[in-house]
């Protein structure tokens, strides 16, 4: 019975003032029934994130339809909306990534995620970060060697241009991460004298997460991790050409590059290639010494430093029928590094003379190449907020080190240069399931090694990994946690024992068989920091976890030439054990007079696998004192702090970094500690788009050293940069070591045998970008 | 949340003194202490010694806990600068290069006493390096000392270079540098009290071993033959390391071989 039917009877059987009050009642009822019928007020509550993380996104607009209502999300991405009249769809909004509406469809809880977007204003791209890792930060410049040394906490160790490796809070190779587009890159990188394969022109951002213990980031990231990523498609449709060339004066170094990049209605894709080629090293030194003699170096210049680099990239982007994309590239690296003839032994004069050929190399060298291709599939957000993703990589790296051939000892003398080959096949697989609350993954990363040449550094060896991730977010707490399982093995190794008349007299075991499966993992709790007065913000974070010894820490018994030392592995080595304590805060706002950024961090480990020297001498000539991997306990700490301020057309910065490593034991510092140091900048904007800045790098005395490492005194040195930007492009000019000043590098591989670093250089450099794009789309 | 961050640098010096003050370890390098003065020993500015002989060089070696380890390195000094403030040797012609010694001996307390007794090699003559390296138990490695061990040879002819396009080798600083098809001026002497049998001088490319000049001095079984020859260099003559090289067998069957480095360009 509905209510007309019994208002209808009701009305048949009442008269008179009763009747009017009971039909006043009807329409009520009537009234009241008919907003029963009609939708009440629906509330709709969730969560929005930055797509392809658990990254909250917090002031995001979201405005609910059809009512317009509006709300703003909270620190932890939570937004609670509610319309009288009931809702169809959501609309978030934020500055810096795509708007985003979803079909309500009757739900009452819908997490949303938003894709970040690179935004041009002018020639100035403003970015956002694509690290899953909150303590991310990014870093930019068209040199490694330069950006590296201009942030606090990153060095660079090299030797020379094409070969450099990061150094991340005093730790290097494989205590690094070096992500690509979230793909680990191997290729030999646990020596010190082994460069990452990477120019920065060719990707799209690069960014670099401090500490240790990083979910995603792999067992490798103890010191930290470097993310590099390809280029982002286009905001609008069209297409867009960045190029760019410089010239070094002091080592003669030319460098051009260039980036093609193209945005369809769905598609996108990029090409580019980059070389550069140098000559010898500049140096503040007319001579050197070595072992009580004294050498000349010619035209102050560092003998067969010269070199040249080749890199290529070309990858694809497009969506899938389902409103998921994929993505694919593929990546090329050939770099050619020359060598001081002192690193293989006591050096002929003959060998110090600058060549005359201004970019000849000779050896020794390095020649280490690449090949990586890569494929990444992604789903949208499902009706539960819910996503997948797939990574895929194959690369081949192969390292050749080539060296006047000479035997060590008795034994006839090799036929062929090639000291040192490392070939590699690398493979990974990533696959992750992303939900509002939490994600979970699962990690395969495989590595065959094959060994060979006359110089026995470490054997052929493979090596797998498999990881089950997980993260998930309570609040403003990120929990993280990863299990490891490593399986490796090596290949017994033996040559030859010669007696002093060259007469084999037996055999000389240099690497045993060795197969070993080595558990590990990582748990990490992270705290985002909101203090009341919201002038800052930051993270804190307390993480353990472990690191399985490398192929090179199990297996080496040999002479590595880019380190000067015989150096001796053992099997027995177990996994690291850490565990780490980080703070990292930032100012927030624009209107603040001073922005600034202040990082710390403390760890312990346990069985830190160092490289110290042991209290025997290798059994062949010019090879010194045998250093071995052995396990002590360490702690290490530090502090990061940046600082910058501008006033008017005056800009000025300071940033600064101190590093303190001990093994416990012995309370010796650890090998390369990188010493306290300040950059200074003050500039000043001569006019629109026109700026001068000078620079000062302060570097302390490096007196925590570890046994047999000499400290090594401090210096000043002074930069000058200069930028005009045209319609036409950047010009920009950079002094670096202005007053030509002699210093050692105490991060350098050449410190060891009294080089100086490079001296004054002065390079000046064009980079445009053509853009054909279509606004309206 | 609230944090205090504490001050850094406060935090940091009190780690530093944390560690400073335990975990000592031993950081004091061994030494070599032999009692000054003593002739066989690697304090000397230079050994003298003769091809064929034995010497012996002793030296008593020291540390403050526990020594581990002396190398004795002996190896070939040719092309090698001369240490500063050192003697100038003149123009040195070696022979005999390829010997060379290596020999490691554990040593322990903290003073020990060490020899290696050295059998010099009939065909051996010029400036040896006698490198010791000395390391201890804790690891903690001396630097590398150096002298040099002169061997004369009175076995072996003899070679003597007097002048090089009428400049006296003495006065050259580094490896010579000779160009393409210009004509270099020889003018030396070879000698052996048992007479010459054989010399001869010869420009060798070292990149394939290739003889492009050869010159025999016909010495008849002289005692002393002298020579002023031209070597003739190719105008097409590839640029890069060459050496020069001059062999001889005195009439006792005794056979040498000298020479030097040479850059073409």
């Amino acid at each position: 019975m509905n209510a007309n039917s019994v208002a209808t009877a009701t009305v048949a059987c009442v008269n008179g003032p009763w009747r009017r009050l009971l039909i006043a009642s009807l329409f009520v009822l009537h009234w009241t029934t008919t907003e029963g019928q009609t939708p009440a007020s629906i509330e709709i509550k969730g969560h929005v994130l930055r797509n392809e993380s658990q990254i909250a996104l917090q002031n995001v607009l979201v405005v609910a339809w059809p009512s317009g209502q509006t709300t703003t999300t909270n620190r932890s991405g939570f937004y609670q909306i509610l319309c009288p009249s009931g809702i169809d769809s959501i609309t978030c909004t934020a500055s810096f990534f795509q708007t985003s509406t979803v079909s309500a469809r009757g739900r009452d809880h819908i997490d949303i995620w938003l894709t970040p977007l690179e935004v041009e204003i002018d020639q100035v791209a403003i970015e956002t970060m694509h690290s899953p890792e909150l303590e991310a930060q990014r870093f930019s410049g068209p040199d490694l060697m330069q950006v590296f040394d201009h942030t606090p906490g990153l060095q660079s160790l090299d030797l020379g241009d094409a070969m450099v490796q990061p150094v991340i809070r005093g730790l290097l190779g494989s205590r690094v991460a070096l992500l690509e587009d979230g793909i680990p890159q191997q290729g030999g990188r646990w020596g010190t004298d082994h460069g990452i394969l990477a120019d920065p022109a060719l990707y799209g951002s690069m960014e670099w997460v401090p500490g240790g213990g990083h979910l995603w980031m792999g067992p490798e990231s103890v010191g930290g991790g470097l993310r590099l990523t390809a280029p982002k498609p286009l905001e609008h449709t069209g297409s867009m050409t960045t190029w760019g060339s410089s010239f070094r004066q002091g080592d003669n170094r030319m460098k051009s590059h260039i980036l093609h990049a193209i945005q369809d209605e769905d598609r996108f894709w990029y090409l580019g290639t980059s070389g550069s080629v140098f000559g010898n090293q500049n140096i503040p030194q007319a001579s050197f010494t070595y072992l009580g003699r004294s050498y000349a170096l010619t035209d102050n210049v560092l003998p067969n430093t010269a070199g040249r680099s080749l890199h290529g990239t070309v990858g694809i982007e497009r969506p899938t029928h389902r409103g998921g994309r994929v993505e694919s590239s593929i990546r090329f690296s050939d770099v050619i590094q020359g060598l001081f003839p002192g690193i293989v032994g006591v050096p002929r004069q003959g060998d110090l003379e600058a060549n005359s050929r201004l970019f000849l190399v000779e050896i020794p060298q390095q020649h280490a190449t690449r090949l990586q291709t890569t494929g990444i599939w992604k789903t949208p957000a499902g009706q539960n907020g819910s996503s997948r993703s797939v990574k895929a990589s194959v690369s081949w790296n192969r390292r050749l080190e080539l060296a006047p051939p000479h035997a060590h000892g008795w034994g006839p003398e090799p036929s062929s240069n090639l000291s040192l080959s490392l070939e590699e096949w690398t493979g990974y697989l990533e696959s992750t399931w992303r939900g509002a609350h939490g994600t979970f993954g699962v990690q395969f990363e495989g590595l065959t090694v094959a060994t060979s040449g006359w110089e026995f550094l470490l054997p052929s060896h493979h090596r797998l990994r498999c990881s089950v991730l997980g993260e998930k977010r309570i609040g403003p707490h990120q929990f993280g946690v990863r299990a490891d399982i490593v399986s490796t093995a090596q290949q017994g190794h033996e040559e030859p024992l010669y007696d002093a008349s060259s007469t084999v007299v037996g055999a000389d075991p240099r690497a045993d068989h060795m197969q070993r499966l080595i558990p590990g993992g990582m748990a990490s709790w992270l705290a985002n920091i909101e203090p009341i007065s919201r002038d800052w913000t930051g993270t804190a974070s307390v993480v353990v976890y472990t690191r399985a010894p490398s192929n090179y820490e199990l297996g080496a018994n040999g002479i590595h030439h880019g380190t000067f030392r015989f150096e001796k592995g053992s099997p027995l080595l177990q996994s690291e054990k850490s565990i780490e304590a980080r703070f990292q805060g930032h100012s927030k706002g624009s209107s603040a007079k001073f922005e600034w950024r202040i990082q710390a961090f403390s760890a312990l480990h346990q069985d830190f696998i160092a490289l110290g020297p042991s209290a025997t001498f290798a059994p062949i000539s010019h090879a010194g004192q045998v250093y071995t991997f052995t396990a002590v306990n360490a702690f290490r700490t530090g502090l990061e702090a940046s600082v910058s301020t501008s006033q008017g057309a005056w800009l000025a910065s300071a940033d600064g970094s101190l590093l303190g490593q001990w093994d416990i034991s012995t309370g010796l510092g650890l090998p390369f500690t990188t010493p306290a140091q300040v950059y200074s900048t003050i500039g000043r904007n001569l006019g629109k788009n026109h700026q001068l800045k000078v620079a000062c790098r302060a570097i302390a005395d490096a007196k925590l050293t570890a046994r047999n490492e000499s400290p090594t005194e401090g210096a000043l040195l002074w930069e000058l940069a200069w930028s005009f930007k045209q319609k036409a492009g950047t010009w920009s000019m950079n002094i670096h070591n202005i007053s030509n000043t002699a210093w050692l590098d105490h991060t350098s591989a050449y410190r060891a045998l009294g080089l100086v670093a490079q001296g004054r250089w002065m390079q000046i450099s064009f980079v445009t970008s053509m853009k054909q794009l279509n606004k309206n789309n | 949340m609230n944090f205090t961050i504490p001050n850094p640098t406060i935090a940091l010096a009190s780690v530093a003194i944390l560690f400073s003050a335990c975990g000592k370890t031993d950081t004091e390098q061994p030494s070599v202490c032999t009692e000054p003065g003593t002739e066989m020993s690697v304090l000397v500015d230079e050994i003298e010694a003769l091809a064929g002989n034995t010497i012996q060089i002793t030296d008593l070696f020291c540390d403050n806990e526990g020594l581990s380890e002396v190398r004795w390195d002996i190896h070939n000094a040719a092309d090698h600068a001369h240490e500063e403030g050192e003697s100038d040797e003149g123009f040195v012609l070696h022979s005999g290069t390829e010997w060379e010694v290596l020999e490691v001996n554990s040593i322990s307390g903290t003073s020990s006493t060490n020899s290696i007794t050295l059998d010099i090699p009939l065909d051996t003559r010029g400036v040896w390096d006698v490198v010791v390296s000395l390391v201890d138990e804790a690891g903690n490695a001396a630097a590398d000392l150096v002298t040099q061990l002169h061997i004369e040879n009175e076995y072996i002819p003899e070679f003597t270079l007097t002048t090089v396009n009428g400049i006296d080798p003495a006065t050259w600083s580094g490896e010579p540098l000779w160009s393409a098809g210009s004509v270099i001026a020889l003018s030396g002497m070879v000698a052996d009290s048992d007479g010459v049998l054989e010399a001869h001088i010869s420009f060798v490319r070292e990149s394939d071993e290739t003889i492009i000049w050869e010159l025999n001095l016909e010495p008849n079984n002289s005692t002393e033959r002298s020579f002023d020859s031209e070597l003739e260099l190719a105008a097409d003559a590839i640029a890069g390391e060459y050496h020069l090289e001059m062999t001889a067998i005195d009439g006792a069957g005794n056979a040498m071989e000298t020479g030097f480095h040479v850059e073409v360009e």
